[in-house]
């Protein structure tokens, strides 16, 4: 097992890309080689070893390499693009679109990240023991439902910001916290396991796949019909138990309304009108 | 600076060369004779075993403009994959691939070894937006086509028969907003629209409101068109485009105005001529008309057509034929825009993907290269995408490559739909075009049909010195067999010069310049001229909301501007 230790110079100013930063680049590498690799500080094309002080021996396979980021990289875009195994590991928080398009491998996060975290990822684990921010395995703006996240496990133990799992077409995304508004807009497959509240317009267009909520909602979005009350539900790779209420939707992107949105009763009493419909 | 380009294959159909070894000079942005060159100080460009042509001439390509604009704006996903860096002090940066930033569409443009493009259909009330733009595209001439079809003053003209003043009003529109030819979007169409109207609007169906049908305004503008001596005939995108069955109505406003023709010239310009040669009557049974079309231009001297040729991959649909998108955005559901422009036109946006195995979208990429293929005069018809309407101009060389070679052409039709090819007649023709005319078709003709041809499109003694020259030998390879290498060839250029300065080298940009802008100044008794002003003064406060002063653009808010002073027949 080879393992690899990066620690940022100075503190980040500017954004800097790190798409090269991923054991798929690094594996078979010298610590010199590794050095050598493109990165951008703003504008400017910089190399890794101008920007991190960087240690260990990598392994020579992908999936033997550890990569162990030291310190906040908090100004960081795309860390782990693209990668297919091995392990990354941050110790501080991490900016933007980490694990984009990643097809395997785990990524950990002991802090908080930026946007987009695990942008069109297709396969792997990416686990944040801080908050997220907005569009959590998402796709990019202005793409069509679907083209977001299509496999995968994300797992957030703190908040997330807004559209978690915006056009996503599978696998999981799990939050332990709160959520902000648009979870699971534009999604057409795939789970999303919320533990906390949320704040309102849930499943927006949505397709198909199925959203869980066990805290409050604000409201239910009104081309979302009720269709029965459920015990618990298994979302991989975890169990949450209700009872939820289970609405179906969403009418207005597709009418034969495949989505599902789970909506815990105990925590949203304000939902009990709902229950006339059911008989 | 001073050029020689020495021991190519020149091509220049304008001039009779076909493909003989010579030398080529440029002096101070023009071509001359070699006797004028020093031939000591002179640079020297060692183009033996390449082929030297004229700079390239695009009829038809949305390349700038409000809805262009409102299209990248649309469209996010179109600008994350493709992109251009900055390179200090050579080329600015930019992005996009079917709406892409202005710096990228003149370097492209460039890099393939065109040199003038046209910007086909601009809302004369947003012309000033489209003269930004075009003042912002590198390297390439260019010039704008307002749209006229549905503006009220001149309906209004039609409609009470003053084609006098209606031919008036056109010069000075032209004059006031730098515009170069009249330009028809599915006639009447807007204005119907305006009216909720105008979803497949026949040739001959009344508009609301007036009087007049889509044919009459065709007949009306083709006569005004004569009247100014305007160096472009009409430039029409037919009624009915993309709806099933429509080539009939494309036939019918080809004929309207068949008794027009003066000179031998022609009277028309059908441009993307594709998307309006379908038979058929639902979307199920779209098949081709492409032969019924091609036959009608054959035995008739007075049109002249753009294909508009499918290219399978994304692009963004946007026109002035507003009900058209309307109609589109519900047979692919996604994105849409619609804008309407005060008095008039309107236009929209959806974003659309061609797919091989769409049985409509082989239909119709079989019907451009039939219509190509069956044409027997190479001087009228050009080669365009309606770029990023049916595909973008980067594809070019792919379409030049389906044109010269049954290989390149077979090799396709293997990946689409079989169903789609039996509408067809493209497996059954055999012809290729050559090399010498390929140059016509995307050169000399345009160029000619443009008005240009005295400097553009040709490299005789007195051109602009725009010359591309691309890396094939045509003694060495056989192209409808290797058709590869010259797909290659022409998507990166040799080298190209703009102005008798090197823009591009091997493939690369090297320098960052600013072309002209063309407009035709038609001149008018004055009196008349007067007569339309004092009318478009007294209606503008009633119709705009903008005064006239915003509304005319001044001769020094253009970077380059290029009269091309034309002598009406009005008196």
């Amino acid at each position: 097992m080879g393992e690899v230790t990066l620690k940022p110079k100075f503190t980040f100013h500017v954004p800097v890309e790190m798409f090269n930063v991923s054991p798929d680049m690094f594996s078979a590498k010298t610590v010199k080689e590794i050095g050598e690799l493109k990165a951008y500080e703003g504008n400017r094309e910089k190399k890794l070893s101008d920007l991190f002080d960087i240690e260990g021996e990598p392994g020579g396979k992908p999936e033997e390499v550890t990569i162990i980021v030291k310190g906040d990289i908090s100004k960081a875009r795309r860390l782990g693009k693209g990668m297919t195994a091995g392990k990354i590991v941050v110790e501080g928080n991490a900016g933007h679109m980490v694990g984009y398009g990643m097809r395997g491998g785990i990524i950990t996060i002991h802090g908080n990240a930026g946007l987009w975290v695990g942008c069109k990822m297709k396969d792997g684990v990416i686990e944040i023991f801080g908050n997220a921010e907005d569009n959590v395995g998402g796709s990019l703006r202005g793409e069509k439902p679907g083209k977001g996240m299509s496999g995968g496990v994300i797992l957030i133990h703190g908040n997330a910001g807004a559209e978690v799992g915006r056009g996503m077409k599978g696998g999981s995304i799990i939050v332990d916290g709160d959520v902000g508004p648009l979870v699971g807009v534009d999604m057409v497959g795939g789970n999303i396991g919320v533990k906390g509240n949320c704040e309102g317009k849930a499943g927006a267009r949505m397709k198909g796949g199925r959203i869980v909520i066990c805290g409050s909602i604000p409201e239910i979005l009104p081309s979302f019909y009720i269709e029965e009350v459920r015990e618990s539900i298994k979302v991989k790779p975890e169990k949450f138990t209700g009872p939820f209420y289970v609405f179906i939707g969403d009418a207005l992107a597709d009418i034969k309304c495949n989505g599902r949105l789970l909506v815990s009763i105990n925590n949203n009493p304000h939902l009990k009108p709902y229950e006339k419909f059911l008989e | 600076m001073e050029w020689i380009i020495k021991n190519g294959f020149v091509y220049d159909p304008l001039n009779n060369v076909k493909g003989e070894k010579m030398d080529i000079a440029i002096k101070n942005g023009k071509i001359v004779s070699l006797s004028q060159v020093n031939e000591r100080e002179a640079k020297v460009v060692d183009a033996s075993g390449m082929v030297v042509m004229a700079g390239g001439v695009d009829i038809h390509s949305h390349i700038a403009g409000p809805k262009v604009n409102a299209g990248r704006i649309m469209r996010p996903e179109d600008h994350y994959k493709v992109y251009m860096r900055i390179m200090g002090n050579v080329r600015r940066s930019g992005s996009g691939r079917t709406t892409p930033s202005t710096n990228i569409i003149g370097y492209k443009y460039a890099r393939m070894g065109w040199t003038t493009v046209i910007e086909p259909a601009t809302p004369p009330l947003k012309t000033r937006h489209t003269h930004e733009e075009l003042d912002d595209i590198p390297i390439i001439d260019k010039a704008c086509f307002p749209l006229l079809d549905s503006n009220w003053f001149i309906l209004n003209y039609l409609e009470k028969g003053e084609i006098e003043k209606c031919a008036a009003f056109i010069a000075w529109i032209l004059k006031a907003i730098k515009g170069y030819a009249i330009k028809l979007v599915d006639p009447g169409s807007a204005e119907a629209w305006g009216w909720g109207k105008g979803v497949g609007l026949h040739c001959d169906e009344p508009i609301p409101g007036y009087n007049l049908t889509p044919l009459d305004i065709v007949k009306g503008l083709c006569k005004v068109n004569q009247i100014l001596n305007l160096p472009h005939p009409i430039h029409v995108h037919c009624n009915r485009l993309g709806f099933p069955g429509n080539y009939t109505c494309t036939l019918e406003t080809m004929d309207s105005v068949s008794g027009l023709a003066k000179n031998g010239l022609p009277s028309i310009h059908i441009t993307h001529v594709q998307f309006t040669g379908y038979t058929g009557e639902s979307w199920a049974s779209v098949g081709s008309g492409g032969e019924e079309i091609a036959k009608y231009v054959n035995n008739n001297k007075h049109v002249t057509l753009d294909l508009g040729q499918v290219v399978f991959g994304e692009a963004t649909t946007m026109t002035a034929d507003a009900p058209f998108e309307f109609t589109l955005y519900h047979l692919s559901p996604g994105k849409w825009s619609n804008a309407d422009v005060e008095v008039e036109t309107s236009a929209g946006i959806v974003p659309y993907k061609y797919k091989r195995k769409n049985y409509v979208n082989t239909v119709q990429w079989t019907i451009g290269l039939e219509i190509a293929l069956l044409v027997k005069d190479p001087w009228r018809v050009f080669m365009t995408t309606d770029h990023p309407n049916a595909g973008p101009f980067t594809k070019y060389p792919t379409v030049i490559g389906w044109l010269v070679s049954r290989k390149a052409r077979e090799k396709t039709m293997e990946t689409v739909n079989k169903r789609g090819l039996r509408k067809s007649a493209l497996p059954t023709i055999d012809r290729e075009y050559d090399l010498y005319e390929i140059t016509i078709l995307t050169r000399a003709s345009p160029a000619k049909i443009l008005g240009l041809e005295k400097e553009k499109g040709h490299l005789g003694v007195g051109a602009d010195a725009d010359v591309a020259i691309y890396n094939i030998n045509p003694e060495k390879i056989d192209l409808s067999k290797d058709y590869k290498e010259l797909v290659k060839a022409f998507k990166r250029a040799a080298y190209t010069f703009k102005n008798g300065e090197l823009v591009v080298k091997d493939g690369e940009i090297v320098k960052h310049t600013y072309g002209k802008t063309y407009y035709v100044n038609c001149r008018i008794p004055s009196d008349l001229e007067k007569l339309v002003v004092d009318d478009v003064k007294a209606k503008f406060k009633e119709w705009y909301s903008v005064s006239l002063n915003n509304y005319v653009i001044g001769d020094e808010e253009i970077r380059s501007l290029k009269p091309l002073e034309v002598e009406s027949s009005l008196k």
